[in-house]
């Protein structure tokens, strides 16, 4: 294993992705990336300097200055990768379209993957040197305290760990989008309010961390702190490392897949890199739920922790239903040619392969599989450690009733976004269809509840009235109802569950059978199609004869 | 090498390809000719991958283009009409690009590209940015970037297309080498003249249909059974034109009026070189033999209407 992988270290510095060096000799071919490196540079320093001599002539300590300019020049640089970031990578594929060597690179051998890999890197790269010539300038902190070289290489560490999002946004819009000027703009206008979500969150994580670990910094960039002081604590580095690896690890590898996927052509496997990150986001999520569970302090805590983790869960389930509704109806040619020479076990896998039948069944076996792990692994723990706590027995039907629940209507979404595909013949089309059917399944039976009655929804938590059992989020409803109830009472109600799981089951299988039998009559047609071609050759077309000169 | 089966094909409503079905033999320059619009390069592009017909099926070199795409990329060179080139890299940069790209062993991938720059004549511009080289000279860069892996079968959309004269006899000289390195080459164009020199067989298409295919004498020979052949003689003997009359497979003997003698024979090469034997055997002195010149053009000419779709 060790010899394999230095083997891979070694060919990937030897011979690394030929895009990767082809891109960064003509990024450093171009005379506009070095004037603004130069421009860059320049800005973020007058910035910091200007602020500096402004705080320093105030009453503030200079240890509180030397802070205030290290979240300054970090803030700025955070900016400056969320701003320009995006929008250059976002051209690395439209580019090759617009410039017309796509379709050389496409017949080069080179496989969509190794393609996206060296877009990737290359981006990255570029923007990390800018990252690197900025570094000096988190020095002018230095000069009044307050902040010690292991923050700053943490500071540095960090920027370079939010670059990856931020290239592989830019990168999965470019392999999906046809123009480069709509790509840099819609990558800029989308990323840029993102990344100030990203930043609230992080202050909101930081006050939290200020009280809770006793930090001397506030605000986005407490963790430079946190890895400084606390870096002997394992939840220091189980929090910060961990969560860093499923927050920013998660979404870069599905937005590297996603471009996969985008610039595969047609008759290639498009789904597989997408189903390959759901397996191991299904794992790595239900990991997250477990350490938040674990991490409550009491019973109740963790009963509480287990009901907000699967309606977040739940959200992911719609994710996933809606995720894999892009797929044609057989797979690609070239992957059945490939399974005739395959072995058993590859053979096996095609019933969940690509194609919309194969893809279906995954989908299915993904979202039960998510939501049955994610349910044992917030439950199991609370029973196992306060197994004598009273209301536990109401707080597990509860998490159930959202897990079954949610999993149900999830389980219809991804039928019916399959037989929504193949219907319209579009992805995108599909997608916004069953988007707007669950969106509408969700509202419309309160609507309809307070149609009929104005204050049915008043003791919503209480009594939710039967119309509203229709609804595709009434299992959140009941969820919050059955934990305020004892075991007794929580049991008799969990049959209010039958209501959206009949229903949407019962949807979810007609429209399952439907997809399956559209796959086999559009097999039995090729098969059809491709038996004319098993006895046909091609004979001489004779010329015709010579037309009359008029 | 090549074969095209029955394919048709639709860009939404438009019908662009009606169940067309030719075959490029091995070792050939065929070449695909028709109107604007006619489809050749929406069948090229389906010949090359990159384009899955609606019906039908395509082979190169025995292997399905929609079954194993993979495995005709590795036997097959692509330069498409209108094609981009990275500009800001150079020559022998773009070509160790493309030759890493199609994982060309690392210790002959130098020695692969020097080969195909020198086959190309771009070994002496081995270090100049591609944005700086000329039309031509880009044109002859992305026929080294088809070669680099040593495909067995060339697809040429319009190679010729843009360049001038002295460009479009280097690309008619490359490609004729090419074809005596033993590839088998398949191009489209619309320069007539310069495919009758170089094709050995034809296809013709129009309105997305397939009006002739073969070689350019069988269609010639049939769609003309008589052919001319123009002879001027060192001083004409009197009865030259009664003599030349008497020459196997000549069917009519006139003189221009500028002392050549026109002579309408059946048959092909052979005929033509009977008639110089005939000649010889005869006393008379031959100076210059003229086969009629473009029969692609007259072929092109009678078999196509002229309708675009």
């Amino acid at each position: 294993m060790i010899d394999r992988l230095r083997a891979a270290f070694t060919g990937w510095i030897e011979d690394p992705n030929p895009i990767l060096l082809k891109e960064l000799r003509a990024t450093f071919r171009t005379a506009m990336f070095v004037r603004f490196l130069y421009i860059a540079v320049g800005l973020v320093s007058l910035l910091v300097l200007a602020v500096g001599a402004v705080a320093a002539s105030g009453e503030l300590p200079p240890a509180t200055v030397g802070q205030v300019l290290f979240q300054l020049f970090f803030g700025a640089t955070l900016f400056v990768i969320c701003l320009i970031a995006p929008g250059y990578a976002a051209t690395a594929i439209t580019a090759e379209r617009e410039q017309r060597t796509w379709e050389s690179l496409q017949l080069s051998g080179m496989n969509a993957s190794r393609i996206v890999r060296g877009k990737f890197f290359a981006a990255y790269a570029s923007i990390a040197l800018v990252i690197v010539s900025l570094a000096p300038v988190s020095g002018i902190g230095f000069l009044f305290g307050g902040v010690s070289p292991t923050q700053v290489v943490v500071g540095l560490l960090s920027m370079l760990v939010a670059l990856a999002p931020a290239i592989a946004f830019g990168i999965a819009l470019s392999a999906r989008l046809p123009s480069t000027r709509l790509a840099i703009v819609l990558a800029t206008l989308v990323y840029l309010p993102m990344s100030f979500v990203g930043v609230f969150m992080m202050a909101g994580f930081g006050d939290v961390a200020h009280r809770e670990w006793q930090l001397s910094m506030q605000g986005p960039f407490f963790y430079t702190d946190a890895f400084t002081t606390r870096a002997d604590e394992w939840d220091t580095w189980a929090i910060l490392l961990g969560g860093t690896v499923y927050a920013v690890g998660m979404p870069v590898w599905f937005l590297l897949a996603s471009a996969i996927a985008g610039v595969r052509p047609a008759a290639e496997n498009r789904a597989a890199p997408l189903k390959r990150w759901a397996v191991v986001n299904t794992a790595a999520t239900a990991v997250v739920c477990l350490a938040a569970v674990m991490s409550m302090g009491s019973a109740r805590d963790m009963g509480q922790m287990s009901m907000v983790a699967l309606s977040a869960v739940g959200m992911l389930l719609g994710f996933y239903a809606l995720l894999f509704a892009n797929e044609p109806p057989l797979p690609p040619r070239p992957y059945e040619v490939a399974l005739q020479r395959a072995p058993i076990w590859r053979r096996a896998l095609a019933l969940v392969g690509p194609g919309a039948a194969g893809t279906l069944r995954f989908d299915a076996a993904l979202i039960v599989v998510t939501a049955g792990a994610c349910f044992a692994v917030t439950v199991v723990p609370r029973h196992a450690l306060h197994p004598l706590w009273e209301p536990g027995l109401s707080y597990t039907l509860a998490a159930f009733a959202i897990a079954a629940g949610l999993a149900t209507v999830a389980l219809f979404g991804a039928t019916f976004g399959a037989l929504m595909r193949l219907t319209l013949r579009h992805g995108l089309a599909a997608r916004v269809v069953t988007s707007a059917v669950i969106a509408g399944l969700a509202i419309g039976p309160f609507m309809l509840a307070m149609v009929l009655d104005p204050h049915s929804l008043d003791r919503l938590s209480e009594r939710a009235p039967l119309i509203t059992h229709f609804s595709a989020i009434y299992p959140l409803i009941l969820g919050a109802q059955l934990n305020d109830l004892d075991a007794v009472g929580a049991f008799a109600n969990l049959a209010r569950l039958s209501v959206p799981c009949v229903t949407y089951g019962l949807l979810a299988l007609a429209c399952w059978a439907t997809v399956e039998a559209r796959v086999r009559r559009a097999r039995r047609a090729v098969a059809a199609r491709r038996a004319r071609f098993a006895v046909v050759t091609p004979e001489p077309v004779p010329p015709p004869p010579a037309q009359e000169s008029e | 090498m090549i074969r095209v089966e029955h394919v048709s094909h639709w860009f939404g409503a438009l019908h662009v390809l009606h169940d067309v079905s030719f075959t490029v033999p091995a070792g050939e320059i065929f070449g695909f000719i028709g109107p604007n619009g006619a489809g050749k390069t929406t069948t090229l592009r389906m010949i090359a991958t990159l384009l899955e017909p609606d019906d039908g099926r395509v082979l190169v070199d025995g292997v399905d283009c929609v079954d194993e795409p993979a495995a005709v990329r590795a036997v097959l060179g692509f330069m498409p009409d209108s094609f981009g080139v990275y500009e800001r890299i150079t020559i022998r940069e773009y070509l160790e690009f493309f030759a890493a790209a199609h994982d060309l062993p690392r210790d002959t991938r130098a020695r692969t590209v020097d080969a195909v720059m020198e086959l190309t004549d771009l070994g002496d511009l081995r270090d100049r940015l591609v944005r700086a080289l000329s039309k031509g000279m880009k044109q002859r860069l992305a026929i080294a970037r088809t070669l680099l892996h040593d495909p067995k079968v060339l697809v040429l959309d319009e190679p010729a297309n843009g360049l001038d004269p002295r460009a479009r006899i280097e690309m008619r000289d490359l490609i004729e080498e090419l074809q005596r390195l033993g590839k088998t080459i398949l191009l489209s164009s619309h320069i007539l003249t310069e495919l009758s020199d170089m094709c050995t067989s034809v296809a013709i298409l129009e309105k997305g249909r397939l009006v002739t295919a073969g070689s350019v004498g069988a269609i010639g020979e049939q769609l003309h059974p008589e052919r001319g052949v123009r002879v001027r003689l060192l001083r004409a003997p009197e009865d030259a034109q009664e003599r030349l009359a008497g020459a196997p497979a000549v069917s009519a003997v006139e003189r221009d009026p500028d002392g050549a003698f026109e002579l309408t024979y059946r048959g092909g090469d052979q005929a033509v070189a009977e008639i110089v034997a005939w000649c010889v055997s005869q006393q008379l002195a031959v100076v210059r033999v003229e086969p009629d010149r473009n029969d692609l053009e007259r072929i092109f000419l009678e078999v196509t209407k002229g309708e675009l779709q």
